[in-house]
């Protein structure tokens, strides 16, 4: 009866997968779905397998995005182009660090004066553009890069802060003579995410080094990755019924509201639990509260 | 347990005449049965939708209503069958055994012909004997096979010694075993085994008897045969045809359950197959009706994948079989019941008031006696009315 009858401890500890009973399986969340929702004598009398394993993904994106741990982690060393394309399952950033050579992380900042814009080639005098269209197919043809990316590209960041006091070196850096903005207070380095052309820019400081890029995906890229964190179960099944229910016709209102609801109450459940807060770890920090002097 | 097709014609005569309303012949009988047959059996599904939908049935060990229509629907249930095409080869045994020679003698392979003991149902007998050595035999028909196609070999076990033999069958190609299924614990009834030809050529079957006791113990084969599998035929690939498609099963290679099949329109797969969110997988596919005995699955499964189904089956035609004996040799010229010749209602034994009252209403039609119609759909009302309110 129980779910680890069919594997013995040594089975599992000489085994290569570990760590995955936490998880249940998207396949497995459909299948009881099915079962458990789906029926004469249930709240959704018939629906398409394929409708619910629609639905199922979609949860597992949503989830994905605002609930579950971010597990997904890229380590890269920055070459000399300061550019890196973006892993094939991206969706959004949740941090992005430099490692030291003690192996600790220094957060990067995304810089927010800087872009790589698309720049049309063009001629003729500044207002008075003349875009080039020399293939002639109605397209007009671009730089590889943009200056603006070559600009930032080209530029150094010092990093040796040196000086204890507002001169040369900061003086580059926005806000540095008269009261410095705290974003910039620091030259661990910075960087650009282009969507458009799918590719991280770092700033030149950066060069040779390791950074570590923290993402997060919509778990649908491979099989193995349609999982769901057991905290998060009924937040699936809440999700998937209140899904159907509310884009089926004749459902009675009252009904797509209560699981409307239920899905809600399951999904901040499931947060809660996926953030992790231990007490003693809590108290731990909180102890701090009473230093006056923090960094 | 089946209605025997002379106690209901006798019950109908005996109404019919006591009416005074005329003689039914074995041939409007037989006519008459069919389509009474047909007419219960395609009400179990209105009935059972209709206690779906209306009662939810009570606790009761016998008396809920669902439970008992399941019951009567029961022995046209096949499960799991494989999607089968082309019968390569098919031996029922009926007549005898001259297309398998015994690979060695140490037994006996010998013909069991058809009688009221093995419901007339021929076989052969594998019996081994002599010699501590196991006793086999070998058919002598060569069978095509294709490298990476999946066939199925299907028999029945039709008689076992009361002390049972272990038993193989083995797939052959050039003397060479190249599938093989064996049990050591035999049992009476349908079995089978898939398996993928790993090379193309002729290859041929041999069932043996692999007990080494010499204490006469034996097995009889009612019927064996090889069939390719294309995952596209529903039916068993024998008699019993498709009357309603049930589930579905698709199992890849390596799962411990199959998964369920969900039924689309044709018209749906294309919209399936541009969402790459409800786009079938083998994890989650679909199938297309395509034709009265074929499905077409999404995606194509692969050579190690099993999909099998269950469905309904179509009652066997009942058929009252007869003998016209002379007066000549002390026969009175009416229809003797040949049982031999006969097929009965499959439908439970509960259903033989309704057979002879549906029967009766279909024959007063027939014999143009509106009050034999009057009375039997009386009693036929009655009866439904007792069952259901």
């Amino acid at each position: 009866m129980g779910l680890l009858d069919n594997q013995t401890q040594s089975t599992y500890y000489s085994g290569s997968e570990h760590g995955t009973y936490q998880f249940t399986s998207l396949q497995t969340v459909i299948d009881q779905f099915m079962l458990a929702y789906v029926g004469d004598d249930k709240i959704i009398k018939k629906v398409k397998r394929p409708e619910v394993a629609y639905h199922a993904q979609r949860g597992l994106q949503e989830l994905s995005f605002d609930t579950f741990k971010c597990t997904k982690s890229h380590e890269i060393e920055v070459p000399a182009t300061l550019t890196v394309t973006l892993p094939q399952d991206y969706v959004n950033y949740v941090k992005l660090v430099a490692v030291d050579a003690s192996g600790i992380h220094q957060v990067l900042y995304p810089t927010q004066y800087s872009s790589d814009p698309t720049a049309p080639l063009q001629t003729g005098a500044i207002g008075n553009e003349n875009f080039i269209d020399a293939a002639g197919d109605g397209d007009i043809d671009l730089q590889t890069e943009s200056d603006t990316w070559d600009a930032y590209n080209n530029g150094t960041v010092d990093t040796l802060p040196t000086d204890g006091h507002d001169t040369n070196t900061y003086d580059e850096l926005i806000g540095g003579r008269y009261g410095i903005d705290p974003q910039f207070a620091q030259t661990n380095g910075s960087f650009y995410i282009n969507d458009l052309k799918g590719r991280i820019h770092f700033s030149s400081n950066l060069g040779g080094k390791t950074v570590i890029l923290k993402y997060i995906s919509d778990s649908l890229g491979t099989d193995a990755e349609m999982q769901v964190h057991k905290f998060a179960e009924e937040a699936m099944y809440k999700y998937i019924a209140h899904a159907i229910l509310a884009t089926k016709a004749e459902v009675p209102e009252y009904l797509v509201a209560r699981f409307k609801k239920e899905a809600f109450a399951s999904k901040r459940q499931a947060k809660l639990r996926l953030s992790n807060i231990k007490l003693e770890e809590i108290t731990q920090i909180l102890r701090g509260k009473s230093k006056h002097i923090k960094h | 347990m089946a209605v025997n097709v002379d106690s209901v014609y006798q019950k109908v005569l005996a109404i019919a005449n006591k009416e005074q309303r005329g003689y039914i012949t074995p041939l409007e009988f037989n006519l008459l049965a069919n389509q009474a047959q047909d007419s219960i059996f395609e009400q179990y599904f209105y009935d059972i939708k209709q206690w779906n939908d209306q009662q939810s049935g009570n606790s009761t060990e016998y008396s809920d209503m669902l439970t008992i229509l399941e019951e009567k629907i029961a022995p046209f249930k096949i499960n799991d069958a494989a999607l089968t095409g082309t019968a390569l080869f098919t031996d029922d045994f009926e007549a005898d055994i001259t297309d398998w020679t015994a690979t060695n003698g140490n037994g006996a392979s010998t013909h069991v012909a058809p009688a009221a003991s093995n419901n007339y149902n021929g076989g052969l007998k594998i019996l081994q004997s002599a010699n501590s050595q196991q006793h086999g035999i070998e058919m002598d028909t060569n069978v095509a096979l294709t490298a990476g196609k999946k066939y199925a070999v299907s028999w029945d076990i039709i008689d076992i010694s009361s002390t049972a033999p272990a038993y193989s069958i083995y797939v052959y190609r050039s003397a060479v075993a190249r599938h093989v299924y064996s049990t050591i614990d035999p049992a009476l009834g349908s079995l089978s085994f898939t398996f993928i030809a790993d090379t193309t050529g002729n290859h041929n079957l041999e069932i043996r008897n692999t007990d080494s006791s010499d204490s006469s113990r034996y097995i009889t084969v009612g019927e064996i045969k090889i069939e390719e599998i294309d995952d596209a035929t529903i039916g068993d690939g024998g008699t019993n045809t498709v009357y309603r498609l049930g589930e579905v099963m698709w199992q890849r290679s390596g799962q411990a359950y199959p998964t369920q099949v969900p039924l689309v329109n044709a018209n749906e797969i294309t919209k399936y197959n541009v969402s790459p969110l409800a786009r079938p997988t083998s994890s989650n596919p679909v199938y297309v009706r395509t034709a009265t005995n074929k499905i077409q699955l999404y995606p194509t499964p692969s050579s190690t994948d099993t999909i099998t189904h269950n469905f309904i089956k179509k009652p066997a035609e009942v058929y009252f079989g007869y003998v016209l004996v002379p007066q000549s040799q002390g026969g009175n010229e009416y229809p003797l019941y040949d049982a031999a010749n006969s097929v009965d209602f499959e439908l439970h034994q509960s259903e033989e008031n309704t057979l002879v009252y549906k029967i009766l209403e279909l024959a007063g039609i027939v014999l143009n006696k509106p009050g034999l119609i009057q009375i039997a759909a009386g009693e036929e009302q009655q009866l439904t009315q007792e069952e259901k309110v």
